[in-house]
């Protein structure tokens, strides 16, 4: 069975790396990128099943990214863009699902076991758990 | 902001009109002795006018003017043509002109002036000019020349001319004095169309009547002035205030997303190092890494507690008030709770009672439910007992948590509700379930923003406790009250955070 894509669009260097590290166990092909600038870019390379995308980045931020897809969408299509940010409750989360965000992740509540659970909803397949070294998120 | 005048300018009127009342007494009495009592009930006639005109405006400039034409009003049938009022400006050191009385005679001499009325300003050394004398020393004076009280500001033969156009042949100055201070504080000045030696000392008593008059109105008008700059700096460090708690809101918001990124890698890093396969962990290891990361997630939950108490206080947090049916909503939470209640060998029973609907934010009051639930749970052992109960109040319904749990000491029943009320014995229990120490600090906010109450009982230690909240019934007076007063919806509010109280 082919691995699923993420994006994973993250400035913080440490969340990105553990991020990375976790879905790369659990089964899944990572790409990273370090800013929004980075992250359009790759974007608009297209082919990926999920993207998940930080809002406060330097050189642009998620939604400006978001804008950007609207007015210049990447030829080769890609799957959901999901926000993973540690914004609450903020108005940036309602333009963001207005500029077609499918959802939104708080990186502060929840274990990278539950963004686990969370990437294999959003690409809605099951991937090949057994090879992961890490538990399942039941036993946070 | 509604504007009073305090209770004590009022009395200030009240002694300066108890003065005045004296003063024309006074007056009676000097008058009856030249038994002249047509001019003193004239006299007292004209003063009560100028009484009346203090009285009826405070503004300075306006109560001025109309001193100014009221004073020709009376006098206007002895000659009385223009009257004139200056008061000292001792920081620049000048006698400046404030007002003039509006007839013909007056816009005929300042055809004259070289610089606008309100432009005329006498230095207070000029000691030729008879204005100036006046004032320095204390006393009436009477000149044929106009020049004397313009000099050295207006050529002699411009003064002249005026004088001429106006029809004046003399003016008599007269200080004013006002309480704060024993000099002078300014000068009426009186011009009449007829020569000094015929000025009658009935009409020097009445223009010594309004010069005390002008006194006590500008010391009446000082006090309003002092009053309404105060209203202007309180309107303006109320305004600076909003925003300023604007501004500490914004930071709290900023500084909480910039604590949090930290707060997840460390949480996170935790995490993977705990739930790594393949990688036997010691007791000792386990240990130390579960403490660490409850120490962290009770860290954010401080951050999204302290988030949650800054919005309610700045009166940030919306209700989105609706009718609701508290069985309804126990029965939620109870099976919310029941997994972590039955890990834990607890019962939690919501009662079901007839009681009336209440108005109220539901998911608001859903926290409220857990945080005192999840407290109960917090500090009830195994085999105990957690019961929701209500009852109906008017105007209210009460619904109780009561456990069977360790119970709380009298002295300690008022601490729980403050911030960081922890107690002190319940530390370790709290520290293990990530409890920050604001749970029921919210949840007594929450309640008192729907203009309920949160009690706490027990009967001491080992006792079990009862929390008591109340809600008011729909369609009561309290109700109607909450819905005018609940903080509405704007682009400003926000939600509540995920907070502590939501543990379970």
């Amino acid at each position: 069975m082919e691995k699923k894509k993420i994006l994973l669009v993250e400035d913080d260097q440490f969340t990105r790396e553990l991020y990375e590290e976790v879905l790369k166990d659990a089964g899944f092909d990572v790409n990273s990128a370090v800013d929004g600038l980075d992250g359009l870019a790759k974007i608009k390379i297209g082919g990926y099943d999920l993207i998940l995308l930080d809002v406060m980045m330097p050189k642009m931020d998620g939604l400006d990214v978001l804008r950007s897809l609207i007015n210049e969408p990447p030829t080769v299509k890609n799957g959901p863009i999901v926000l993973l940010t540690n914004l609450t409750n903020d108005p940036v989360i309602d333009t963001a699902y207005g500029l077609n965000a499918k959802g939104h992740l708080v990186k502060s509540d929840i274990t990278p076991g539950e963004l686990v659970e969370h990437v294999k909803k959003y690409t809605g397949g099951s991937q090949l758990t057994e090879s992961s070294p890490i538990a399942d998120s039941s036993s946070s | 902001m509604e504007f009073l005048l305090p209770a004590s300018v009022l009395i200030l009127f009240i002694f300066n009109l108890a003065l005045f009342l004296l003063f024309l007494w006074k007056k009676l009495i000097r008058n009856k002795e030249t038994n002249d009592l047509k001019n003193t009930q004239k006299i007292l006639s004209a003063l009560w006018k100028i009484q009346q005109l203090i009285l009826q405006s405070l503004e300075f400039e306006e109560v001025v003017q109309k001193i100014a034409n009221a004073v020709l009003v009376e006098l206007g049938k002895y000659g009385y043509v223009i009257i004139v009022l200056s008061l000292k400006d001792e920081e620049r050191g000048v006698l400046r002109r404030i007002s003039i009385s509006e007839t013909e005679q007056a816009r005929k001499a300042l055809q004259f002036a070289p610089i606008p009325f309100s432009q005329i300003e006498i230095p207070l050394n000029a000691n030729e000019n008879i204005g100036i004398r006046a004032l320095n020393e204390n006393r009436m004076l009477t000149t044929n020349y106009l020049s004397e009280l313009l000099t050295p500001l207006v050529p002699k033969d411009l003064s002249d001319k005026a004088q001429k156009s106006a029809g004046i042949k003399a003016s008599t100055v007269f200080p004013i004095y006002s309480k704060e201070s024993s000099k002078a504080v300014g000068i009426l000045i009186f011009s009449v169309s007829k020569e000094a030696d015929k000025i009658t000392s009935y009409e020097k008593e009445i223009m010594k009547g309004f010069a005390d008059a002008v006194g006590i109105a500008i010391q009446n008008s000082r006090l309003y002035s002092i009053l309404a700059e105060t209203k202007k700096k309180l309107e303006q460090a109320n305004i600076r205030l909003k925003e300023l708690d604007k501004l500490k809101d914004d930071f709290v918001s900023v500084a909480s997303h910039e604590l949090r990124t930290p707060m997840t890698a460390i949480k996170s890093y935790l995490w993977v190092a705990m739930n790594k396969r393949n990688a036997e962990l010691s007791e000792d290891m386990k240990r130390y890494l579960s403490r660490a990361y409850i120490s962290v997630e009770r860290l954010i939950n401080l951050v999204n507690d302290m988030l949650n108490i800054s919005r309610i206080e700045s009166g940030r947090i919306a209700l989105k008030l609706s009718e609701v049916d508290l069985n309804d909503l126990t029965k939620e939470v109870v099976e919310e709770v029941s997994v972590k209640a039955q890990e834990r060998g607890i019962r939690v029973i919501g009662l079901n009672k007839q009681i009336p609907k209440v108005l109220c934010d539901q998911d608001k009051i859903h926290e409220v439910f857990l945080n005192l639930i999840g407290n109960s749970l917090k500090f009830t052992k195994t085999g105990g007992t957690i019961t929701v109960d209500f009852y109906e109040k008017y105007p209210y319904v009460y619904t109780s948590v009561r456990d069977t749990g360790v119970g709380i000491e009298p002295e300690n029943l008022s601490k729980l509700f403050a911030k960081f009320g922890r107690l002190e014995n319940s530390y370790v229990a709290v520290a293990e379930s990530g409890g920050t120490g604001l749970g029921l600090f919210i949840t007594k906010s929450i309640v008192n923003l729907h203009k309920g109450q949160v009690t706490a009982e027990s009967e001491g230690l080992d006792k079990g406790s009862t929390f008591t909240f109340s809600l008011p019934i729909i369609g009561t007076d309290i109700a109607a009250k909450l819905k005018d007063e609940a903080p509405k919806e704007t682009d400003e509010t926000k939600d509540l955070e995920k907070t502590s109280a939501n543990f379970v």
